[in-house]
């Protein structure tokens, strides 16, 4: 990056240490009182991005890593149109007959869902669902074979409707099934037989959503939360270690101005990753991701909320190793949970209502309602809930925060 | 104003204990003011409570007629501070260093020249994880400079250098004073005090002990120049037959004061006329070592300092 040039290293600069005391002082005074002023944040964003750069292991793991992680993740599921497989639960209704039986075929063989039997006998399937945390079912009602088959050869009716139960919050899975659906629908040649009774607002899935695309807003969401996460708690427990922070309140920097500069620093780390995330997601991969300008708030709001997460860690832990070990216990199992390595609704259905007490599964699941499904509205929930808890984790933070000891 | 520093009844207690106990000093302009006393005397605690890093538990205080707590701002854009164990951010250079400081106190620092004057030129594009302890101190002492202080703290300054470079840092210090700053200096080297300070204040556990110039504590409470013979047992007995003389034998060594000149005179006759050997002679006189030594000795004992 550049930097601005420095005028105090202009030789002509008057040499100030060895001029006699009280001389350039008078300044002081008049603007004291602002709490953020642009030249110290800029000042100390400077400083801090130097030393960073300087530091290869940080580097590495901010930067490099996530992309090593793409290019593995590609390379095992490359050529493979089939995502990690989404659950779907089918509940049959109109007992064993060719058109069922095709159907089932056709929905297995788009590779994007592994279909679990309901038994008629099991009662509704939504009781059914959400007795054993699963999201994604399909009812096939009584009839369904006769209708498609008087439909597919000439005769008359209506398309079947089939009725569909999804989450609402994991607009992903329910995607992911709905484009399974239609896909096997279209093999039923002639009229349109069948739709789903409850499709869920995907825009229409005109591709086949491939791993890596999956895998793209996942690590972005590593990205965003282990940079700031990392740096913050290892940063202000440091510093207090060091009694930096004392060092630093005695000049006029203020707390204000030096967490902002944390925040630019973060915010330009998250956005170089996020860029080169896409870049060789796409380049690598063809992988089909959106750069929605949507992904920018989330790109704003995700790093801020682990800078204050990982701040609040490094101020409340009384020693350095303890903040880091919490920070630990708090980064590893948000990171595997949330779904930056696999996607949520890839999970065990028993294990996802456990994704979603993590702030990230918010972050990744918003980047992937922009980047994958275009699903504003979506996206926008997600982006609702993600800032609240940023301001909430913001504001604890600096009110936990001190610059001096009593 | 006359005092830049004034302190009355400082206290500090962390918890249960008092780490300050009730003193009161103050610290005239351009003076160099220097605390002494062993570990945990609360010497830190007191300069960080001057600095505005701390806030006292009782007591009133003003710095360059500010209160450092309420008004830290205005008090950090005028006094320079090296804390005690200075440390900076591991990969910045002492160059970044400066300016990032003159950055921060929006002033025009020739970085350059004040690291020259620290003796840190050669290591001012070395990151600060790279220096040794004393580099690392040096740096402290140019950090402490970059916004033109009137009034500096150094908190163990020269602790950890070698003498060389300790005396380059008094050199510094005489020069700051010249140019008419005021200097607060805690040390553990009563050298240091006595070859640098104005005014050295003695604290021991919170309390400021005694307080005076170098030349007056040692005046008051340590013992004038003298003579020191190195006796042999049978020089002794010679010498205890000496008038006056016989009360100042302590082991095998005898002091004499300059000042009993009949005494001495008496002492050098006996030993010509004895006929033995000639001791080795050497002459003494206290240093504040010695002040400090006795004084937070008889602290120790529980007895109370003899005034
Ligand atoms: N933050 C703190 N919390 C509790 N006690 C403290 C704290 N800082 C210092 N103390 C205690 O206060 C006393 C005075 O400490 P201080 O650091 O002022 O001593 P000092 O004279 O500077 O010693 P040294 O010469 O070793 O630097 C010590 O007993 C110390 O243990
Ligand atoms: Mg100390």
């Amino acid at each position: 990056m550049t930097l601005p040039s420095d005028p105090s290293s202009d030789p002509s600069a008057p040499s100030l240490p060895s001029s006699p005391a009280h001389g350039s002082r008078a300044k002081g005074a008049a603007r004291r009182r602002s709490f953020l002023r642009p030249s110290h944040v800029w000042a100390d964003f400077v400083l801090y991005t130097r030393a960073y750069m300087r530091n290869p292991e940080a580097l590495f793991f901010s930067l490099l890593f996530p992309v090593i992680l793409v290019l593995l993740f590609g390379a095992i599921f490359s050529g493979s149109s089939a995502p990690s497989a989404v659950p779907l639960y089918i509940q049959n209704l109109d007992g064993q007959n060719a058109t069922t039986l095709a159907f089932y075929h056709y929905v297995e063989e788009t590779g994007l869902v592994t279909i679990h039997n309901v038994s008629a006998s099991a009662g509704p399937l939504g009781t059914y669902l959400s007795q054993h945390s699963e999201s994604n079912g399909i009812v096939i009602p009584a009839g369904f074979g006769e209708q498609v088959w008087n439909l597919t050869h000439g005769g008359r009716g209506v398309p079947v409707a089939l009725q569909f139960y999804d989450n609402p919050f994991d607009s992903t899975s329910a995607a992911i099934v709905s484009g399974a659906v239609q896909l096997a629908l279209q093999n039923f040649k002639g009229a349109p037989v069948a739709y789903l009774a409850k499709a869920v607002p995907v825009g229409s899935l005109s591709f086949t959503p491939k791993t890596i695309d999956f895998e793209i807003p996942g690590l972005i969401g590593f990205a965003i939360l282990m940079t700031p996460m990392f740096s913050m708690v290892n940063v202000t427990s440091e510093y207090k270690k060091e009694k930096l922070f004392k060092a630093l309140s005695l000049t006029p920097l203020t707390k204000g101005e030096w967490l902002l500069s944390k925040i630019l620093f973060n915010w330009l780390l998250t956005f170089l990753a996020a860029a080169i995330l896409f870049a060789t997601g796409i380049l690598a991969y063809g992988a089909h991701v959106i750069v929605g300008p949507l992904l920018i708030p989330f790109l704003l709001v995700g790093p801020l909320l682990f800078v204050s997460l990982g701040m609040l860690i490094g101020t409340v832990s009384k020693r350095a190793e303890t903040a880091g070990i919490i920070g630990n216990l708090v980064t590893f199992p948000m990171m595997f949970l949330s779904g930056s390595f696999i996607p949520v609704s890839v999970m065990p259905g028993w294990l996802q209502p456990y994704a979603k007490v993590w702030p990230l599964y918010y972050v990744i699941d918003g980047i992937e309602s922009v980047s994958v499904f275009s699903d504003v509205a979506h996206a926008l929930i997600d982006l609702g809930i993600v800032s609240v808890m940023a301001a909430v984790a913001f504001v604890a933070a600096v009110l936990v925060f001190r610059w001096r000891e009593e | 104003m006359d005092a830049v520093i004034s302190v009355d009844g400082l206290v500090k207690e962390y918890g249960k204990l008092r780490a300050v106990d009730g003193i009161s000093f103050s610290v005239p302009t351009g003076k160099v003011y220097s605390f002494l006393g062993p570990n945990g005397a609360g010497k830190t605690t007191t300069v960080e409570i001057l600095e505005g890093l701390r806030r006292a538990t009782h007591g009133t205080l003003r710095v360059l007629g500010l209160d450092p707590w309420h008004d830290a701002g205005e008090v950090h854009r005028r006094v320079g501070v090296m804390p005690q164990g200075f440390r900076f951010f591991d990969k910045v250079t002492p160059l970044e260093a400066v300016q990032y400081y003159g950055r921060l106190f929006d002033v025009q620092v020739d970085a350059p020249a004040l690291l020259r004057r620290v003796l840190l030129e050669e290591k001012a594009n070395d990151t600060f994880d790279k220096l040794s302890g004393g580099q690392k101190q040096k740096l402290g002492i140019a950090l402490a400079l970059v916004n033109d202080p009137e009034l500096v703290f150094l908190d163990e300054p020269t602790t950890g250098l070698d003498p060389q470079a300790r005396r380059a840092v008094w050199e510094l210090l005489r020069e700051l004073r010249k140019e008419g700053r005021t200097i607060f200096l805690t040390t553990h080297y009563l050298e240091e005090a006595e070859n640098l300070a104005d005014q050295v204040a003695i604290i021991h556990h919170g309390k400021i002990v005694t307080e005076g110039s170098p030349a007056e504590l040692i005046a008051k409470y340590g013992r004038g120049p003298r003579i020191v013979l190195e006796a042999t047992p049978e020089l002794l007995k010679v010498l205890q037959r000496v008038p006056g003389l016989s009360s100042e034998v302590k082991g095998n060594q005898v002091e004499v004061p300059l000042h009993q000149k009949q005494v001495l005179i008496d002492a050098l006759q006996a030993i010509a006329a004895s006929g033995l050997v000639w001791p080795d002679i050497s002459t003494q006189r206290d240093t504040l070592e010695e002040v400090f030594i006795t004084l937070v000795g008889e602290m120790e004992e529980g007895g109370e300092v003899r005034a």
